[in-house]
This record gives structure tokens, C-alpha cells and sequence, in this order.
């Protein structure tokens, strides 16, 4: 289950040999191995950095109840109480304020909103923490498309109805570019390694995934689409959602290695999960879902340096007072008298704050629902697994050398366990100098747990060197140019798609309101795309911004 | 065995050959290593001194080299002749090919340091048993510092002006093995027949490799980046942008960027009174300029004889380049001094990143120019997108031009017409000229205004060299093999423009 190890004794093997075979000779055998790490420390002694990551300390206590709370309880009143501002919470609020009701209160754990989206600001240009893209809405997403319209990042549509994206906010070219067999190369793929029967199956699948974009079922809705409430459940879509991707792509006579790598890197970067351990069914959602009609082409990625941090900023952007960070959510239960009252403390002072509304919307992960919310502390664990996941931001004080095509804003290595890292200089039109790169990685075990046990054993040195020496193969002088490498540990990254997470009534059943307690989060789909955080915000507000009418209209 | 007066004559010529040479190789080190370190002061230094304490080795080490001499001088000879004659080459493949490439010019410059060290030592001992001691000594070292006198003027005066680096390394390689044997047939009597025909075949396959190397030297240059340029080098750095090149050569200066050519002194006004003064015949106010790109303070000079001109504001990506416009004499003869014009503002960012953050607020220009060079990567590409000139329109009012100099409508017709319609697409109106440039041909330009302005026809300024307003009428009239071809526009997420440039000079 450790990766850093068995990728390390992979790298040994294969460069080290020479020098454990002459080590050997000497009747020394772990002199030379110790001796290139002292090396390796040595090259990076003048990295600063850190761990960051979520107020996991805060979480544990809440979990273990040994939080400090000494201060006196203040009580306060909202019509609307929105526990977690994540994307799922701020999409909420944004949908509750376009229907009229502004009297709400966001509350976070973290110093900063945004969950998963969040974002560095410290930098010589604002860098993503988490999520950094989203793909342009489609032309049926009417709600997305206002949302990023309101942002400036879509301007209008085109002749054929789809979203026109505005040209700072569309990924600019070069988009990726790959490294293998020593050189960078242009796109995903590395096109001089495909042969005859890579491409005849590459052209085999898009008319696959061509067939499933017009697929419909006896309703008319599509197999595929995005949230992923709207898609058809005919029985053989369901059974796909049982079966292991990599099953899937046998049984339909998919064996090109480079489709496969494709397609496992598409699982790895939207789920954190490899080909043998993701549902077929999300797989396949990731392909078709976003397109709009077979033979269109994929819509086209938006991103902003900061990644999705952009986002979060312009739906925080009108709450200010309203959205309450370091505010740990301890209790959130139904009032005999009706509505809901919300207990939190803030954590940096102890102080204790209830909040009594007339709805309250969870948009915390469904394990964290599971403690705080009174009604469901004795239900079933109806909690998705988590995937953990290490993201890195490395401060560069100059533009790593590489052979081959040039730098990118997505540069992916094929023979590695992350995933490769992002520019965030890339979008600026910033070219040269000083720039952040945030390198991602899924940790990809069998058993979500050990990963996270596993995360939080990890110092920041050796988080670092992960990250150094699986970059450093593609960029020799990186550890040079490095001046600050600060890590994230993301023990519940995501909910994930393994198989028979997404189809289960258990995520059906979360969704529903319990009184005046709703929920939205993308626990509640199984898997962590924006457009469902994004979609269950919404629909969360529209329950409450229904009840609420509902009563007005009864008094 | 002793030598006749003759064969004395001939070692101490071999000594004159042997200085001669090895200077050569030292100035040579030291020119590249100023090359590629990008400072004069750091490369000769550190050649100058590697070099000479290699050569107080091999003379130290000569007293280890038991008798006989001659045929250790004469292998010795051979080594010198191969090394020294590929250290040019091999160096300069080295920097274009791989890293730490200093690493091999230092270590081959120490082993012929100390070759060439171990060379005169040894020419004394052959010569000792002919001549008194203090006569040996005497004349060798007599020869060996006329040797240097005449390397250090060779290379200066013939050598590097006519032969370039790599040709000057394999030459002088060339010239030591004819020395070499000169030695072997004077000392063929001391040898003996069997290893003068041993020394004589290696002498003749040092001397085939050197002579391939110097036919095939041209190919070699051509691998080697820095091998490019016809001319001598003035000035070759390595900034944190680019590889900047000032070379002296037909009678005029160039100025290359990563060695592409930017300007040649002999028509470079031709190109920067055609980049600036049709904008400035159209322009309603002149009093403020902006000129993104154009480092080298050409086109501000143009506009800085405009006296309507108040201020002009330069964005210049690179330092380095601005530097060495204000520094290098060659180029600040060129732009008389224009960047250091107390109306003249710089500036040092990326031309989009600084218009971006620009505030709106900010006073519009009356003139813009952008001045880059040609689309050959993503970098540069992206200062001829939609958003660049949308942000470029942020910059102006409704009366003002902008100017693009946009490759050649002839060599890259599609490049130039899509740099056009890139324009169009943003709304500004366009109307593209072109000149005759000589140093890069048939060269093209856009003329940009918010409006939709009549073609420019009496010009600001008078006495031009280049430009009056006959020429001008006819740089807005296309020849048929330049006209309109139809092109998708250049936007930042679908660079068209880096595709069909590379398509149409990549190819040629």
C-alpha cells in the first residue's frame, strides 16, 4: 500500500543497480543508496515549506470531544443557517440570494471558504489548493452557464447554443503536454507511441462513446448527463455501475495500452481512482456526459490561475460578515417549535454560537453530516468511501528545464503515480521568471483507510522528496529552483465512484430533506465533479426557497 | 646523433607553430567560454589562468617522460593536433546538444594546456645535445613568445573573422600535425624506420579527421546554435529570456535574438520608418506612444523625431536587451541614444501581463507599436491573439493606431493574413502594407484603428531615407502572390497563427 516505496524500489532497481552492484563488491551494500539520499537532501536543504491541509486537528477533536469551548453561548438568528461553504454550500447561497432571501449565514470550519476549491494567495500568483478546471457547461446546463456568465467567463453563445467561453478563461494553448521515454511530447498521448491497432481502437471508442451520448431511454432522457440525477436508469447502465472499469473495457475488446492509460488518467484526476477500481458506469460518464450531441467535440476546459478558487471567490464575494470561517459545526438539530437551531464554537477563541433558523442546509461530507446532524447520529454509515489525495504547490524562482515540447498548462508524466502539475503562471500569459506549480497526486490504494493512515504519518520532507524525485526525472535542475514547497494532506479528498457507490439507494435516500435539515454535497452522487456540488447547491436552495414560499403563501 | 643547422631550423619553426597554435587554443577557449558564460571578464579569466597552470604541469610532468624524446614528442604532437583542433567543435555541439558542456571545454583546455606545456621542454631536450644550453633556451623561448604574437594577431585579425570558430579550431589542430611532421621527417633519422611509419600513418589519420572536420564544418556549425552567424561576434549572452547575439559582417551590425535575425544596420531603417511612420501619419494625436516589444529603442527612435511627441512608454520583456540597445556602442550608434531620451519611460514585463494589469483608468496612447518577434512559439504567439489586441484596444481611445509588424505576407502569407484578421476580429479596422525589407525580404505590417480611417497618405516627418509618400502609397497595394488567403484568427486556447508560421518557415 505504500507507494513512495514501492515506486522507490522500482527507481533502485532500475538506476540504482550499478552502484548497489559495486556497493556490493565493497561489502557495503547501504552506503551507496544513503549516500545519493544525503546528496538529495543536500540539493534541497534550502527549501522551506510546510504541511497545510484542513483543520484536521479541529476534526478529531470534534470527533473524539476533547474540543476546548469555555466561552459563554451567544444566540444569534437567520432565516437560513448553510453549515459548510464549500462549492455545494456557496451555490446554495448564491441560488437563495437570486430568490430573494439574503437573511443567511454561511458557516466554515476553515479559515477559508471554498473546501476542496480552495486556494493560495501567498504566492507570486494565486495558485490552486484542490480543484483547478471546470469544463464549459453544456448547452442544456442553464444555471451553470448564468453563473459563469455573471463571472465574465462565458460571453454570450455561439450560432449553436453553446456557452461562448471568454478567451482569458479558456485553457490556452499548449493545454498538455506529456512526458515519456525521456522527452516531452505535444496532447496526452505521446502520438509517436501509437501504433496501427492503438488508433484503430482510439477511433473504436470515440464512435463507442459517440453511441452512448445519444443514447436515451424510453423517457428521452440521456444515459449520460451532468448532474448526474437527470441520467436514465435502465437496468444495463446499472449493472455497469457494478462493474470494474478495466472489466468493462475487456469485455468490450479494449486492449490498447494507450487508451487505457488515457482512461485510467482520466479516472485518477477526476476520482483518484485507477481503471480497476472505478465504477464503468462513472467512467463512462466522464467521456459522454459532457458532450453535447455525437461528433461534437468535448466542451472546452476554463481555468483561472488560482483554479476554482475564482469561483469560490465571486460566490463568497456578496456574503462578508455573513460567511463565518473558523467556525466548527457541532450539532445541528430540528426545534420542537419548528426550524432548526445550529450549534458551533469558534475555534480560535472557544466561543460558542447557536444559531436558530427556519431551514438549515448541510453541505459537509456525509461523514461529518453523520456526527452533527442530531437525526442521523443512530442511522446506518451511509458515507461514500473517500479517496486522500496530496497536492503540492512549489514556488519556482525560474522555468524548469525540459527536453521536447514545451511547457504546458496540465504537463503529465506517464511513468508516475501522480499526476503531473499545473502552471499557474500559465493562464497569465506569464512566460518567464518566477512562477508556482501545483503538482497533484491520488493516492491509489485498495483501502481508502491506509492511505490516510499512511498521509498522516508523512513529515514534510518526505512529502517532499515524493513530489521532488518524481518531477525531477522529467526536470534534472527542479530541485535548484525550488524555493518553497508547501504540501497539502487531503485525507478525504473526494467521495469515490468505486463500483456500486454511485447506484445505491443509500445516496438517493441521503439526499432527501429531514425536516427542515437538507443536504448538498457531492457525497450525495458518490463522486466529486463540480457540476454535482454545483446542481445539489441548487437543489438544496430550491427545497428551502419551495417551503419557505409554501409557507408564506399559508400565512 | 646530432642535427644539421637545417633540421635545427626546422624544430625551431615547429616551436613558432606549437606557440602559435596553442595561444590559439587558449583565445579560442576563452572566446567561448565568454560565449556561453555571457561575461568577457569570467571566460578569458578563468581560460587564461586554467590554461597557464596546465601548462606549468605538463612542464612539470615533462622530467617524468624518459628518453627518447623523439618519439614521445612526436605522439605528443599528434594528441595536441587531434584535441585542439576538435576543441572548437566539440565544445560548441557540447552547448547546443547537452548540459555542464563548460565541464569539456575547461577539461580539454586543461589537457592541451598541459600537452602544450610538455611540447617545449621537450623541443629543448631534443635540441640539446646541438646546441649550448643557453642558446637552447635562448631560441626556443625566443620562438615560443614570436609564436604567441603572431597567434594572438591571427586569431584576431584572420583567423575568427574569416574562418569562425570551429574552421579556426580545426585549422590550428591541422597546422600542429603538419608541424608534427616536419618533426617526424627531421627527426626520422633518430627514430628509425619502423616507428617513423608507426608515427607517420597516426599523424596521417589525425590529419583525416581534421581535414573531414574542416569540410564538414559547415554542418557542424549548423548543429551548433551558436555557430549560426556568418559574422564576427560582438557580443553574445545568454539572458534569462533568450540567447542575444550582436555579430559585425558586411559591413554592418546584426543583432540576432535567440538566433533569429532582428535587425541589420544596413536597412534596418527601411523596416522601422515603415513600422512607425504610416501610424504616425494617421494618428490624430501624437503625443503619447507606447511601443511593446522593440527593445532595441529602433522604432522609439523613428518616433522621437516626431516632435509632437511628449512621452513614450517602451515594454520591453527583457533587460538585457534594453541594456545592451544602451550600452553596446554598435547599437546605441544605431539608436542615437534613444532609450536614454529623458521622454522615454521603460519598462520591463511581459507586453500582455503588463497591459492586463494596466488600470483602465490610465491614460489611452495615441500611438501603439507592437514591435515582437515573429509567432515561432506559444510565448510569443500569444501577443498576436484576439485577447492581446483586446487588451491593446483597452489602451487606446477612439482616435488612436496601432501598428503590428506582422511577418512577411510573401514567405508567410498565411501567418500575415491571420495576424490581419486576428486584428479584424476584435473590431479594430485594418489596413496592412508591406515593404522591402532586404535582410528579411518582402516584410509585412498592420495598420489598426478604431475607426474606419482612410489610407495614410502625407507623412509627419520629411527626409526619410526610406519612406517619402510615393512609396508609401504603393506599400498598401498587393501583388496577387501576397493578397488575402483565408485564415482562422489567432486566439490564445487555439494558437493558428504558431501553426501556420511554423508550417511556412519551418518548411523552408
Amino acid at each position: 500500500m505504500i507507494h513512495p516505496i514501492g515506486r522507490r524500489a522500482v527507481l533502485g532497481g532500475l538506476l540504482g543497480a550499478p552502484l548497489v552492484a559495486i556497493g556490493a563488491m565493497a561489502g557495503c551494500e547501504r552506503v551507496a543508496p544513503r549516500g545519493s539520499d544525503r546528496a538529495a537532501r543536500r540539493r534541497r536543504a534550502h527549501i522551506e515549506g510546510a504541511i497545510r491541509g484542513p483543520s484536521i486537528a479541529s476534526g478529531h477533536a470534534l470527533r473524539d470531544g476533547t474540543l476546548r469551548q469555555d466561552g459563554v453561548e451567544t444566540t444569534h438568528r437567520a432565516r437560513v443557517v448553510i453549515v459548510g461553504a464549500g462549492i455545494a454550500g456557496l451555490s446554495a447561497a448564491w441560488r437563495l440570494r437570486h430568490g430573494g432571501v439574503e437573511d443567511l449565514v454561511l458557516l466554515e470550519l476553515e479559515p477559508m471558504p471554498g473546501g476542496t476549491a480552495c486556494a493560495g494567495y501567498d504566492g507570486i500568483v494565486p495558485y490552486p489548493w484542490g480543484a483547478h478546471y471546470v469544463p464549459a457547461p453544456s448547452r442544456h446546463d442553464a444555471e451553470l452557464t448564468e453563473l459563469f456568465s455573471e463571472m465574465g467567463a462565458i460571453e454570450g453563445r455561439d450560432d449553436e447554443g453553446r456557452a461562448r467561453v471568454a478567451e482569458h478563461v479558456c485553457v490556452r494553448e499548449p493545454a498538455e503536454r506529456v512526458f515519456w521515454n525521456g522527452f516531452w511530447h505535444e496532447g496526452l498521448v505521446p502520438e509517436a507511441a501509437l501504433d496501427a491497432r492503438d488508433r484503430e481502437e482510439m477511433k473504436r471508442w470515440r464512435a463507442h462513446v459517440d453511441a452512448l451520448v445519444a443514447r436515451r431511454d424510453g423517457c428521452g432522457r440521456r444515459a449520460f448527463t451532468l448532474p448526474i440525477a437527470r441520467c436514465a436508469s435502465e437496468p444495463e447502465l446499472l449493472a455497469w455501475d457494478a462493474m470494474r472499469a478495466d472489466r468493462w473495457l475487456e469485455a468490450h475488446g479494449y486492449r490498447s495500452r494507450w487508451l487505457r492509460w488515457l482512461l485510467d488518467y482520466a479516472t485518477r484526476d477526476d476520482y483518484g481512482l485507477r481503471l480497476s477500481q472505478t465504477s464503468a458506469w462513472a467512467m463512462l460518464l466522464y467521456e459522454a456526459a459532457r458532450i453535447d450531441a455525437p461528433g461534437q467535440p468535448a466542451p472546452p476546459y476554463m481555468t483561472w490561475p488560482q483554479g476554482n478558487g475564482a469561483i469560490v471567490e465571486h460566490l463568497a464575494a456578496p456574503w462578508g460578515e455573513r460567511l463565518r470561517t473558523g467556525r466548527l459545526v457541532q450539532q445541528v438539530q430540528p426545534r420542537p417549535q419548528g426550524g432548526v437551531s445550529v450549534r458551533a464554537v469558534h475555534v480560535a477563541s472557544g466561543q460558542r454560537e447557536r444559531w436558530d433558523a427556519e431551514h438549515a442546509v448541510v453541505c459537509v461530507p456525509r461523514f461529518v453530516a453523520r456526527r452533527i446532524v442530531v437525526p442521523l447520529r443512530d442511522g446506518p454509515d451511509d458515507a461514500p468511501p473517500y479517496g486522500a489525495w496530496v497536492v503540492a504547490n512549489l514556488h519556482l524562482r525560474d522555468r524548469p528545464r525540459g527536453r521536447g515540447f514545451p511547457a504546458a498548462w496540465d504537463n503529465v508524466l506517464v511513468d508516475a503515480d501522480g499526476l503531473g502539475y499545473v502552471c499557474a503562471t500559465h493562464q497569465r500569459g506569464r512566460d518567464h521568471g518566477p512562477t508556482v506549480l501545483t503538482y497533484y497526486r491520488p493516492l491509489l490504494d485498495d483501502d481508502p483507510r491506509a492511505a490516510r493512515r499512511w498521509l498522516e504519518r508523512q513529515s514534510w520532507s518526505a512529502l517532499r522528496d515524493l513530489v521532488l524525485d518524481e518531477l525531477g526525472v522529467a526536470h534534472p535542475d527542479l530541485d535548484d529552483l525550488v524555493e518553497r514547497l508547501d504540501v497539502w494532506r487531503w485525507g478525504h479528498a473526494m467521495p469515490q465512484p468505486r463500483p456500486g457507490v454511485v447506484w445505491n439507494a443509500a445516496r438517493r435516500a441521503a439526499a432527501r430533506p429531514l425536516g427542515a435539515i437538507h443536504f448538498a454535497h457531492t457525497d450525495l452522487s458518490g463522486l466529486a465533479l463540480f457540476e454535482e456540488a454545483f446542481h445539489h447547491g441548487l437543489r438544496a436552495a430550491d427545497e428551502v426557497l419551495d417551503a419557505l414560499r409554501g409557507r408564506s403563501v399559508a400565512s | 646523433m646530432s642535427l644539421s643547422r637545417w633540421h635545427v631550423g626546422v624544430l625551431l619553426a615547429v616551436a613558432l607553430v606549437v606557440a602559435t597554435s596553442g595561444l590559439v587554443y587558449e583565445l579560442l577557449a576563452g572566446t567561448l567560454a565568454s560565449y556561453y558564460i555571457g561575461s568577457g571578464v569570467i571566460g578569458f579569466s578563468t581560460t587564461i589562468g586554467v590554461y597557464l597552470f596546465a601548462l606549468g604541469i605538463g612542464s612539470w610532468l615533462s622530467r617524468r617522460i624518459a628518453d627518447p624524446v623523439a618519439p614521445r614528442f612526436i605522439a605528443v604532437e599528434w594528441t595536441v593536433a587531434l584535441l585542439g583542433g576538435a576543441m572548437a567543435p566539440a565544445v560548441e555541439l557540447a552547448f547546443a546538444w547537452a548540459e555542464h558542456a563548460a565541464v569539456l571545454l575547461y577539461v580539454l583546455l586543461f589537457v592541451v594546456g598541459m600537452l602544450v606545456g610538455l611540447e617545449i621542454p621537450l623541443l629543448m631536450r631534443l635540441l640539446k645535445h646541438d646546441l649550448r644550453f643557453e642558446d637552447v633556451v635562448a631560441r626556443v623561448l625566443a620562438f615560443d613568445y614570436l609564436g604567441a604574437l603572431v597567434g594572438a594577431l591571427a586569431f584576431a585579425l584572420l583567423l575568427v573573422p574569416w574562418l569562425g570558430t570551429t574552421r579556426t579550431s580545426l585549422a590550428l589542430g591541422l597546422l600542429n600535425a603538419v608541424a608534427g611532421f616536419a618533426a617526424l621527417a627531421v627527426l626520422r633519422a633518430q627514430l628509425g624506420p619502423r616507428a617513423t611509419r608507426r608515427l607517420g600513418a597516426q599523424g596521417l589519420l589525425v590529419a583525416a579527421v581534421l581535414v573531414a572536420g574542416l569540410f564538414g564544418a559547415a554542418r557542424i556549425t549548423r548543429w551548433a546554435e551558436a555557430g549560426t552567424y556568418a559574422g564576427v561576434i560582438l557580443w553574445n549572452e545568454r539572458s534569462a529570456y533568450q540567447q542575444i547575439t550582436v555579430t559585425a559582417a558586411e559591413g554592418g551590425v546584426q543583432l540576432f535574438l535567440n538566433g533569429q535575425l532582428q535587425v541589420h544596420s544596413g536597412d534596418e531603417y527601411r523596416y522601422h520608418e515603415a513600422l512607425v511612420h504610416p501610424a504616425l501619419a494617421l494618428a490624430h494625436r501624437r503625443a503619447r506612444a507606447l511601443v511593446l516589444g522593440g527593445g532595441d529603442g529602433l522604432a522609439v527612435r523613428e518616433l522621437l523625431r516626431d516632435p509632437a511627441i511628449r512621452e513614450v512608454v517602451l515594454v520591453e520583456l527583457d533587460p538585457a536587451v534594453t541594456s545592451l540597445a544602451r550600452r553596446l556602442p554598435a547599437l546605441r550608434e544605431l539608436n542615437g541614444g534613444a532609450l536614454d531620451d529623458p521622454r522615454v519611460r521603460i519598462v520591463h514585463d511581459d507586453a500582455m501581463v503588463w497591459l492586463e494589469a494596466r488600470s483602465s483608468a490610465a491614460a489611452p496612447f495615441d500611438v501603439v507599436i507592437a514591435d515582437f518577434p515573429d509567432p515561432n512559439d506559444f510565448a510569443t504567439g500569444k501577443l498576436y491573439t484576439t485577447r492581446f489586441y483586446r487588451l491593446v484596444r483597452r489602451a487606446m481611445h477612439d482616435r488612436s493606431v496601432l501598428v503590428v509588424q506582422a511577418t512577411s505576407p510573401l514567405h508567410a502569407r498565411r501567418s500575415f493574413w491571420c495576424i490581419e484578421r486576428t486584428i479584424r476580429d476584435v473590431g479594430l479596422h485594418t489596413r496592412p502594407y508591406h515593404v522591402h525589407v532586404p535582410s528579411f525580404g518582402a516584410w509585412g505590417f498592420v495598420l489598426a484603428t478604431p475607426w474606419p480611417a482612410p489610407q495614410p497618405e502625407r507623412l509627419r516627418v520629411g527626409g526619410l531615407r526610406y519612406l517619402d509618400e510615393a512609396t508609401l502609397r504603393a506599400a498598401f497595394v498587393f501583388p496577387p502572390d501576397m493578397g488575402p488567403v483565408p485564415v482562422e484568427p489567432n486566439r490564445l486556447h487555439d494558437q493558428m497563427l504558431v501553426h501556420y508560421y511554423a508550417a511556412e518557415w519551418g518548411g523552408g
